[in-house]
């Protein structure tokens, strides 16, 4: 029952709020959009006659209500959460409320019809503020109305008075309102009357006066007085109390005079319900952003490759005994204890750091220098200490090479010093290295032990293929023995001041022997150059390393050239003193290497040796060939000038030239099968024409008559026929003619510029052979190679004249040849016939070339892609969809005379077969290629129908799986790390959730 | 001559007790482990098998309730604790380790609808259908307080660290442990709330769950209620993520679980389907990483709180349905409370060993598990791992929802085929079950 008490004081005080503001017609200026709704609120002041109780509500203000309501005039009120019971409970109010106004009205109709009658219209106009206020919430937003519920908080303490003035007014009904006003001080003394029956109520009633308030408007314009603050107000003059509410209506006076001022009205609070969602709204973008600030925590979870559990939990602390004494504190009686016995010992830590220092501050300086010399001595003792364990550890050690390194490094050192500068550092070395050197020297003299008397030495040298190692290792050792076996002279002329003539002499001769022997090492080195064979297979048969190999050997020829003839000046220094000497001294081979340097002014050293030594070394080291030194230095040359001289066609050869050349030449040799090499005979056969062989053998004076030649060159030629005949080409005849004339000529030329008879007979051989060539009409490369063939016979023939017999001589003819005709064939384009005919004439697989050899093994390709068409094609028709009639005859179909054979088979009889189209295939448009399309049932089970989820494409999910993860592959650390799990957690370890100290703020 | 051999020194190499470690020399040379991925692979796929061989997932029951069980609480600081009350208003506090009941007692009159530990203290509250909350000490069966309202109540929570506590009923009233009467009352409509969950990390938030299909959020700061969404269907029970603030997860009556970002609630931002019936309760488990649900049809199933499927279900003959779920603190094992009256607990990976484990089973487990997780793609791996075996009910049930789910598809898409383009939207999935959010 309060509650509908105050909810009707509630409306009621809003209607007076509206009479204490203005006017209904000042209202409706201010607002002119007002609806009939508002109006009829308005309308309700102009009641006089039943609004008695209104009046007298009002009226009954006292100090404190006076105080509340000046503050509810001048402060926007809002939702106070002490109020949040009420707010609660308000819908429910609001809805409740005419209920109980319907029983109300039960107790009100006992009243006297009068009362009842100004109460239902009173009554009727609150209800209709209620059923209008649905309306007006809808509009509120809009309008400047009422102060709405939210007065209820502020009102509530005039409560009671105004029941009480309610109950009052109730008793003067019958008096005017005026009347009631001037009898508003008697009122206010029975204030604590007991409260009757209660007139408040809404309910709403059909009847007479229950008519509209607009009605009740126009009827009660007329008759009633109208109230006016003033009024209301005026009573208060005469009192002293009510200060605050004086001052308060003047300025509302003001406020009405002045219409400007009519803008001030506050603006009417939002509905609840628009004022709820609008809270609540706010209040959730608050949470959102509040809850926002765990964002980055959760973000980081998320990505994080491991998560440990429990996640806040506190670092462990590492207890040390030192930790622990800094943060030692004694709690127990017997720490206590303890802790005073110690201090009274001063045994604390401080104390005894205290005492420590001034210890040491008591030392005087010499205490302090004789601590300083001690602990020099003390490390000396201790490096003499490490030092003697490092002896003993290298002591230690077995191992026999180890050893041996060690010894060479000791005698290193003294080797490596002069006997002269070994004097002047240390005498009694240089007299030690002086026995021993004489020792070494009598002891070599006596035994003999370099001159390849070995054992070993002697194997070697009965073998007669030794290789290029073993040749220079005996090399070595000649060179060893001729070391020592030298007279020591450094000595000799130290121990001598000034030695007579006979050591002068020595020297000289010494000296004239050397360049001697300096040029017959050079020779002989030339010799090695130009006898180095450049690979044929493996990587140094690849043309850029033949490049570079030349090249390197081109650049030792020119410095070995460079100081030959830095020698030969020497040498012409040296024959102003002694020229009979050195004539007899000088070697035929000598002579002919190279030209004289006349302006060389460059000394001869004692140590052409060391020179000798360098230029060996640049050998051996300049590329990936070794180069080995001669067996036989004595052996002819084919030298370099004398080919340049001799060419007729070609103003330039090469240096592979000139290597094939003395390959030519070694054939004669002993080792001639395995040195003779197609590739030597092919770069040589463009390059080195015939006349300038003629020359060389015309060069030969040792083989001046050559029975073998005629007899040879005949099978020579036949098969150079056989070969020629089946390529036979009439274009190229008269080209050929006419080339083979012009060489004719040259031929005839060079052999009139010899002069001996003997070489013409070679000569006409040679041009008798050419004329064959000719005229079975040869093509241009074979009678190149033939010729060449031609000449090395005979070269052959000449290097073999002297060592070996007849028989040895054919043989290798014959293989000279055969090999000719190899390599003619490797370097030409030729067609397959004639390749097959060349390989036909070999005896022997082994020496078929690479190249060949593939030829062979794809000589029937064409055979392959046929085969291979038909399998394709077989495959492709197997696999295509196909319809197989499955009819048995017979079955299912009559039998008997004059029954029709069915001519196609039911439907149900064909069988189909599942398979791909022809077109439809892979690979029906690749050209070499078979693909397989059938499905692999065995691997179906490895193999994942599509990209799985989560990657993009194949190769981003194949690289996740990539990296084994096993013991067996990786690395102890390596397994741990790829193996941790995403989240660990620990076996009854509470997860508390996240605390609120990871939140950002 | 000199022979090399390996040599091992024996005080080395042998192990003087059984427990010892020797080290084991391995050789890196690839050469000698050809065929890593076949390898792998098939240990892959052997420890694939055994762990299929190995899941025993069931542990024990608590048994003693004579109604079923419909209220389960766990003490977030103590593991051992459990709190179990059934339909006819018995209280049971269990010792977990001992599997036993330390003391029972009848707490209400009719359901205990909820109970909830004190997170810092000896206390639980319960809450019944007979419009009373109960305060008690874990030590004895006797309640130290009781608090009266109007109405029953649904559901309780406790504060992560204030004393306060929020009850459910008509509305959500916020509790003093020293107040008799509710120091908040947060209400939005008019209808029955469920249940009502405090979020534990962001502690002034909580969520309620209404039988008029909505979920309700309120902040305790503004003393308001912040958002509401309504569903197609009402959700059972709502659980906070513990390790994302903003993320909770319902258990709807249409099979599914939905989890929502507070923050945006006109989509949920994960669907947990599998349950062929309502879902009635669910539990983040401590790490958030996973999420145990039970269902009325009988099971229990363990979702990754970020996947769709179930990675594992639970189910045993007699076990009924399944009103109450909880994950233990440690994530280790799972609780459940069932119309049979009993509790039974489970493990949260079926294969995994209890007790502890040595350096080197520890280190081939995470191995296996690496492998397992490496080729989980693999078709026979995963039809391995994947494949459970489920009562007839269940698997029938799945594949008449299937067909029905297919249907609705299809028929969606024929309509869609014979409208005007773009007329019938393709709504996602996520969306589909949310009718609208308030403010």
């Amino acid at each position: 029952m309060p509650k509908n008490k105050r909810q009707k004081t509630r409306k009621e005080k809003k209607k007076i709020n509206y009479d204490v503001f203005s006017d209904e017609e000042k209202v409706e200026k201010e607002n002119p959009h007002l609806d009939s709704v508002t109006n009829y609120e308005y309308n309700v002041d102009k009641i006089k006659f039943e609004d008695d109780e209104e009046i007298s509500e009002d009226e009954a203000f006292d100090d404190d209500d006076n105080e509340k309501y000046g503050e509810f005039f001048s402060q926007e009120l809002d939702l106070n959460e002490t109020d949040l019971e009420d707010e609660g409970e308000k819908g429910e109010d609001d809805e409740e409320d005419f209920d109980h106004d319907e029983d109300m009205m039960d107790i009100s109709d006992l009243l006297n019809a009068e009362v009842k009658e100004s109460k239902n219209s009173v009554k009727r106009q609150s209800h209709n503020l209620v059923d209008n206020e649905a309306l007006q919430k809808t509009m509120s937003i809009l309008l400047p109305d009422t102060h709405d519920e939210e007065e209820t908080g502020e009102l509530t303490n005039s409560e009671d008075e105004n029941e009480s003035i309610d109950s009052e007014a109730s008793e003067n009904e019958d008096d005017g309102l005026v009347t009631l006003i001037s009898n508003l001080d008697t009122i206010k003394s029975g204030k604590k009357r007991k409260r009757t029956a209660d007139e408040v109520t809404e309910a709403y009633e059909e009847s007479e006066y229950n008519l509209t308030t607009s009605q009740n408007d126009s009827n009660l314009n007329g008759t009633k007085k109208k109230v006016n603050v003033s009024d209301l107000v005026g009573v208060l003059k005469d009192t002293t109390s009510f200060g605050g509410l004086k001052k308060h209506i003047e300025k509302l006076n003001k406020v009405s005079n002045n219409k400007e001022n009519l803008g001030d009205t506050l603006a009417a609070p939002l509905a609840k319900r628009f004022h709820d969602k609008l809270n609540r709204e706010a209040a959730y973008e608050q949470s959102k952003k509040e809850v926002g600030k765990w964002g980055h925590i959760v973000q980081k979870n998320r990505q994080a490759e491991h998560l440990n559990f429990p996640m806040n939990e506190a670092p462990k602390i590492n207890l040390t005994s030192g930790s622990l004494i800094s943060k030692f504190e004694a709690n127990t009686e017997m720490e206590n204890e303890i802790q005073a016995v110690l201090n009274d010992a001063d045994l604390t830590e401080k104390k005894q750091k205290n005492l420590e220092e001034l210890e040491m501050n008591k030392y005087t300086k010499e205490e302090v220098s004789i601590a300083d010399r001690r602990a020099e001595l003390a490390k000396m003792r201790s490096l003499m200490f490490f030092q003697e364990q490092k002896k003993k550890k290298i002591a230690k050690i077995k191992s026999k090479t180890y050893r041996k390194i060690q010894r060479k490094a000791k005698g290193h050192l003294s080797a490596d010093l002069d006997l002269e500068t070994l004097k002047s550092l240390d005498p009694e070395a240089a007299k030690e290295k002086l026995l021993q050197m004489e020792r070494d020297r009598a002891k070599e003299r006596m035994t003999l032990k370099h001159k390849n008397s070995g054992k070993w030495a002697k194997k070697m040298l009965s073998r007669k293929d030794t290789d290029s190692e073993t040749r220079k290792a005996l090399m070595e050792q000649l060179e060893k023995h001729e070391e020592l076996k030298k007279k020591i002279s450094g000595m000799h002329s130290s121990d001598d001041d000034f030695s007579g003539d006979e050591d002068d002499d020595d020297e000289e001769g010494d000296g004239g022997e050397d360049i001697a022997n300096a040029v017959m090492e050079l020779n002989s080195m030339k010799n090695s150059i130009s006898d180095t064979q450049i690979p044929t297979t493996g990587v140094f048969a690849m043309k850029f390393m033949r490049k570079h190999v030349k090249e390197q050997l081109d650049a030792s020829k020119r410095s070995i050239d460079e100081l030959q003839e830095m020698l030969e000046s020497e040498r012409q220094h040296s024959s102003d003193f002694s020229e009979n000497e050195e004539e007899s001294k000088l070697d035929s081979n000598t002579k002919v290497s190279g030209r004289k340097g006349l302006n060389s002014t460059r000394t001869f050293d004692d140590n052409d040796k060391d020179l000798e030594q360098k230029f060996e070394n640049t050998l051996t080291s300049s590329g990936p060939i070794s180069i080995k030194k001669p067996v036989d230095p004595l052996k002819p040359l084919f030298e370099v000038e004398s080919f340049e001289d001799s060419n007729l066609f070609e103003g330039s050869v090469n240096s592979n030239t000139i290597n094939s050349s003395l390959k030519v030449s070694e054939v004669g040799d002993v080792d001639a099968h395995s040195s003779f090499k197609s590739d030597s005979l092919k770069d040589l056969k463009e390059e080195v024409p015939k006349g300038k062989i003629e020359d060389d053998f015309s060069g030969n004076e040792s083989n001046a008559e050559n029975p073998w030649l005629s007899s040879f060159s005949k099978p020579l030629l036949k098969s150079i026929k056989t070969n020629s005949q089946s390529f036979k080409e009439g274009k190229q005849e008269k080209a050929l003619k006419k080339f083979a004339g012009d060489k004719k000529e040259k031929l005839r030329n060079s052999k009139i510029k010899n002069n001996d008879d003997t070489y013409e007979k070679l000569d006409i051989t040679s041009i008798a052979e050419m004329e064959k060539a000719e005229v079975d009409e040869v093509t241009e490369e074979v009678t190149d190679s033939a010729t060449i063939a031609a000449a090395e016979v005979n070269t052959v023939l000449t290097g073999k004249n002297e060592t070996s017999d007849d028989f040895s001589v054919t043989k290798d003819m014959r293989k000279v040849i055969v090999e000719s005709d190899d390599g003619a064939d490797s370097d030409f384009e030729v067609d397959g016939e004639r390749n097959h005919f060349n390989m036909m004439n070999k005896k022997d697989v082994s020496q078929l070339s690479q190249r060949e050899v593939m030829r062979l093994a794809f000589a029937d390709d064409n055979m392959f892609e046929v085969e291979f068409e038909k399998e394709k094609v077989s495959i492709m028709e197997k696999e295509k969809p196909q319809e197989i009639d499955v009819t048995l005859p017979g079955w299912g179909s009559w039998s008997g005379i004059g029954v029709k054979q069915k001519k196609k088979p039911s439907k149900k009889h064909i069988k189909k077969v599942d398979g791909i189209d022809i077109d439809k295939r892979k690979d029906s448009k690749l050209k070499n290629v078979i693909i397989n399309e059938k499905r692999q049932k065995k691997s179906l089970k490895y193999q994942i129908p599509s990209v799985p989820h989560g990657f993009n494409n194949r190769e981003q999910y194949e690289k996740t799986i990539r990296l084994p993860l096993g013991k067996e592959w990786q690395t102890s650390d390596t397994f741990q790390k790829l193996n941790k799990p995403k989240i660990s957690t620990i076996d009854g370890k509470i997860i508390h959730p996240l605390s609120s100290k990871l939140k950002r703020k | 001559m000199k022979i090399s051999v390996i040599s091992r020194e024996e005080d080395i190499t042998l192990k003087e007790r059984i427990n010892d470690i020797s080290k084991t020399h391995r050789n890196l040379n690839p050469e000698l482990h050809p065929f890593e991925r076949a390898r792998e692979y098939t240990r892959a796929l052997n420890a694939t098998k055994l762990e299929r061989l190995f899941a025993a997932p069931f542990i024990d029951s608590l048994e003693g309730h004579i109604d079923g069980v419909y209220s389960l609480a766990k003490h977030p600081t103590d593991l051992t604790a459990l709190l179990s009350g059934s339909g006819d208003g018995e209280i049971r506090y269990w010792n977990l380790a001992t599997k036993q009941t330390v003391w029972k007692t009848t707490g209400h009159q009719g359901f205990v609808r909820g109970m909830c530990a004190v997170p810092f203290g000896n206390n639980f509250f319960s809450v019944g259908d007979d419009k009373t909350v109960k305060l008690w000490d874990f030590k004895e069966n006797k309640p130290l307080n009781t608090y009266a309202a109007k109405n029953a109540f649904s559901g309780i929570d406790h504060h992560r660290n204030k004393p306060w506590f929020v009850t459910s009923s008509t509305q959500i009233d916020l509790w003093d442990h020293e107040r008799a009467d509710p120091i908040q009352a947060l209400s939005w409509g008019a209808d029955t709330i469920t249940t009502v969950k405090m979020n534990q990390t962001e502690t002034s938030i909580l969520a309620s769950t209404g039988s008029d299909r909505t979920i309700i959020l309120y902040d305790l700061r503004t003393s308001s209620p912040i958002s509401k969404v309504i569903m197609e269907m009402r959700s059972n029970a709502i659980s906070w993520n513990p390790m994302e603030a903003f993320n909770f997860t319902v258990a709807n009556e249409n099979h599914n679980c939905y989890t929502f970002d507070m923050r945006n609630l006109k989509r949920s931002i994960n669907i947990l389907k599998d349950h062929v019936s309502a879902v009635l309760d669910l539990d983040y488990s401590p790490t958030g990483q996973e999420i145990v649900t039970g269902g009325y049809d009988k099971t229990i199933r363990i979702f990754n709180s970020r996947e769709g499927h179930s990675r594992d279900v639970y189910h045993t003959k007699r076990m009924q349905r399944i009103f109450c779920v909880k994950y233990s603190m440690d994530s280790k094992f799972v609780l459940s409370g069932s119309d049979d009256g009993n509790i039974r607990l489970w493990k949260n990976n079926s294969n995994e060993k209890i007790g502890t484990k040595n350096h080197r089973e520890k280190a081939s487990l995470n191995y296996t598990t690496a492998l397992k997780e490496r080729y989980k793609h693999m078709p026979e791996i995963n039809r391995i791992s994947k494949q459970r075996k489920v009562p007839k009910a269940i698997k029938k049930a799945a594949s008449v929802k299937r067909i029905q789910t297919e249907s609705i598809k299809r028929k969606q898409e024929n309509v869609r085929k014979h409208s005007k383009p773009g007329s019938v939207k393709r709504v996602p999935l996520r969306d589909q079950h949310i009718i609208t959010t308030e403010k």
